[in-house]
């Protein structure tokens, strides 16, 4: 066939689809649900973005302030306080949490469901880390429509859209007995059923691509171009995924004469691609890689601050016998002073040390499931586009754990930095102010993530070569 | 152009053709008698190379359908008993797809001269064809044969549902095609139509052609009479 007679058959196919109102109802109802699925996570990808800009600030501003308030003090223009001092190294670096963030992906957008509320921002400083996200963002309210994002959308919802589009791509043109008028005009069915396919393609990819293309250069605000890579992976792979599901479409339309039975037929492929795999996968990994939940994390950092508490003297005495250099030579002013210094800092040093086994666990658990979940991915092309779109969206465990590691290591740094000074109340210099270490997390590049994704990618290129074979297979003898 | 030898197919344990021969020249009209069940849509069915014969041959232009049957259908036009057409689109939409599946572009003009020439009122062409009797439709199946300028038309009760005047008037266009040297092959209980328009008439029973003769010889009520002993036999 030509490639005019190709293009006016295609023309002719989307007049066919187009005077079909229920196709253009579920495409509007498809565009919605894309729209307001994006617009949540253009929504809350700029809340953390401005929270995490908020945040850098705070902290730049409130070393800033300590800086100028040492500068006054040393030059006589300022009174020492006594809990306002800026050469007193407890009360500056009591105070001063550096603020670690973890960006938003340029694709963010599309799966803000699993989004960690708060975890991007960590506070650093000579306190045990923790999140220092906006509390707002952790109302019950806020989170209610995570789950409705466009990973959510697209991985469940586009696919069952997708079948209701083409399950009676041909079968009802043989329930109808429009089939025969249709095969004896010299095009191949297979080549007729192609083109619907080609058809329904088109606009279900342009709708889609186009709406989260308007989302991310709506977060991105003219940077689309730092986006590229990750929507290029991305785009290719929901090109495949829609492409799979109408391949199937085809696939049982050749072989089934009733439109209702090739409905059911896909709904059964449906239930088992995108519900069951999914279910077994999910119930196998946790067994074989139980990681523990967030909350038992947080009950047992809790455990064992209180622990350590109780044990406040010992955790202080073993302290000092570990670093006798940061033994203080003078008694403390008061007993705040005492307390920061003698008391509280040993007893937090020694909460992240014995807190870290447990959290390096986490992380390795959490990295295997994903690792076993990608492998588990090559059956189930809803599992791979699903843990593809997490991952370009800036949610794979791998990404979290190194951006946890570079807050670990930022912290060691700037305790090695300043513990010494604040743990033997040495009065500070402008250099410790100068000097200090900055924040400068660099995250992962874009490759990783496509580098990463090779199994789904593999698992997505699979579904759809056998589902194209199959169904090409079928079309070839399929008759009115 | 349309010629079977010795053609044989089976539906499980029912034979449904039987060592069929026949042949139709360009300007033939052929006219397939015989009660349902003969064996007429079957023979139609392995012309267009939607059945697989068992045996023997069936060439469409020298083509063999079951080997090669998009250049076979390229070759053919047909009309079914009953034309189902798409519902969501008018006459002339219908008309402007199917000729386009068929390799023809017309301008509106020339679909409008095609629906007319099929006995379509001009009313109805922008009508969707879900609001259409069955009439209507079988005029649309008419126009879309026309438009594909085949060289041979394969015909399964055509005039089934046709007012009488739409009858005589696809008669003449039957008439006008074979003039133009298309070779037509008509199933049809319509003994009287097939008497008008037929250079030959063919009765079947049980897959195999009884008795084959000219109708221009006969009056309607011999080929009827013919008709009845060829069952009775």
């Amino acid at each position: 066939m030509s490639m005019t007679r190709l293009a006016r058959l295609l023309v002719q196919e989307w007049r066919l689809f187009a005077a079909n109102r229920s196709n253009l109802v579920l495409l509007t109802v498809l565009a919605a649900l894309l729209g307001f699925s994006v617009a949540n996570g253009v929504g809350r990808v700029n809340a953390t973005q401005a929270a995490q800009q908020e945040a850098v600030a705070a902290a730049t501003a409130r070393w800033a302030d300590a800086r100028s308030q040492f500068v006054e003090i040393t030059e006589g223009r300022r009174e020492k306080q006594q809990f306002d001092d800026a050469t007193r190294a407890d009360l500056v670096l009591m105070s001063q949490r550096n603020a670690l963030v973890l960006k938003p992906t340029p694709l963010a957008l599309l799966s803000v469901g699993p989004a960690r509320e708060g975890h991007d921002i960590v506070a650093v400083g000579v306190q045990a880390r923790g999140a220092a996200g906006a509390a707002s963002r952790e109302n019950p309210a806020i989170r209610l429509d995570g789950p409705l994002d466009a990973a959510f959308v697209i991985t469940w919802l586009l696919p069952l859209m997708l079948i209701v589009l083409s399950y009676d791509v041909l079968s009802r043109d043989r329930e109808q007995q429009v089939a025969h008028m249709l095969a004896s005009q010299g095009v191949g069915l297979g080549v007729i059923v192609l083109a619907r396919l080609a058809v329904r393609f088109v606009a279900v990819f342009a709708l889609t691509a186009g709406i989260v293309t308007v989302g991310v250069a709506l977060v991105m605000q003219g940077e689309l171009s730092r986006a590229i890579a990750d929507l290029a992976l991305w785009l290719s792979a929901l090109a495949v995924f829609i492409a799979f599901w109408l391949a199937l479409a085809a696939g049982v339309n050749a072989r089934t004469k009733n439109s209702a039975a090739a409905g059911l037929t896909l709904m059964g492929f449906w239930i088992v691609i995108s519900l069951l795999l999914p279910v077994v996968a999910s119930q196998l990994l946790s067994g074989a890689s139980a990681a523990p939940q967030r909350l038992d994390s947080v009950l047992g950092r809790r455990a064992l601050d209180a622990e350590l508490t109780e044990l406040a003297a010992e955790v202080t005495e073993r302290y000092y016998a570990e670093n006798p250099a940061r033994r203080p030579q003078t008694p403390a002013i008061n007993e705040y002073e005492q307390y920061f210094v003698e008391s509280y800092y040993p007893r937090q040093v020694a909460l992240d040390a014995q807190f870290e086994p447990l959290a390096r666990l986490v992380a390795a658990r959490k990295v295997e499931q994903a690792e076993r979940l990608r492998t588990a991915a090559l059956f189930s092309p809803s599992m791979a586009m699903k843990m593809l779109t997490d991952d370009v969206a800036g949610y794979a465990p791998e990404r979290w754990h190194r951006f946890d590691t570079a807050a670990a290591e930022f912290q060691a740094k700037w305790r090695a930095f300043y513990d010494i000074k604040f743990a033997s109340r040495t009065p500070l210099t402008l250099d410790d102010y100068d000097d200090a270490p900055r924040v400068a997390y660099r995250d992962e590049h874009p490759h990783a993530r496509a580098v990463r994704n090779t199994l789904p990618a593999i698992g997505l290129l699979l579904a759809i070569l056998l589902a194209a074979l199959a169904a090409h297979a079928r079309l070839r003898r399929a008759g009115p | 152009m349309l010629t079977a030898h010795r053609l044989h197919k089976r539906y499980g344990e029912q034979v449904a053709l039987q060592a069929l021969d026949l042949d139709i020249a360009p300007g033939q009209i052929y006219a397939l008698l015989g009660p349902n069940g003969a064996g007429k849509t079957t023979t139609i069915q392995c012309f267009l190379g939607f059945l697989q014969p068992d045996g023997g041959q069936v060439r469409v232009d020298g083509i063999d359908p079951s080997t090669d049957p998009a250049s076979a259908r390229t070759r053919l036009a047909y009309i079914p008993e009953q034309v189902n057409l798409y519902g969501q689109f008018t006459g002339d939409e219908n008309l402007h797809y199917f000729a386009e599946l068929g390799g023809h572009r017309y301008s509106r003009r020339e679909r409008e001269a095609l629906l007319a020439d099929a006995g379509l009122q001009a009313a109805a062409f922008d009508q969707r064809v879900s609001a259409y009797s069955k009439g209507m439709r079988q005029k649309v199946g008419i126009a879309i044969a026309l438009a594909k300028q085949a060289r041979a038309l394969l015909l399964d009760e055509p005039t089934s549902g046709l007012d009488p005047s739409a009858s005589h008037e696809f008669s003449r266009l039957l008439q006008g095609m074979a003039d133009r040297g298309v070779a037509i092959l008509m199933a049809t209980h319509d003994l009287f139509r097939a008497r008008e328009v037929a250079t030959r008439v063919g009765i079947m029973r049980g897959g195999v052609i009884r008795r084959e003769l000219a109708p221009s010889e006969l009056d309607a009520r011999d080929l009827e009479a013919i008709y009845l002993e060829v069952m009775a036999a």
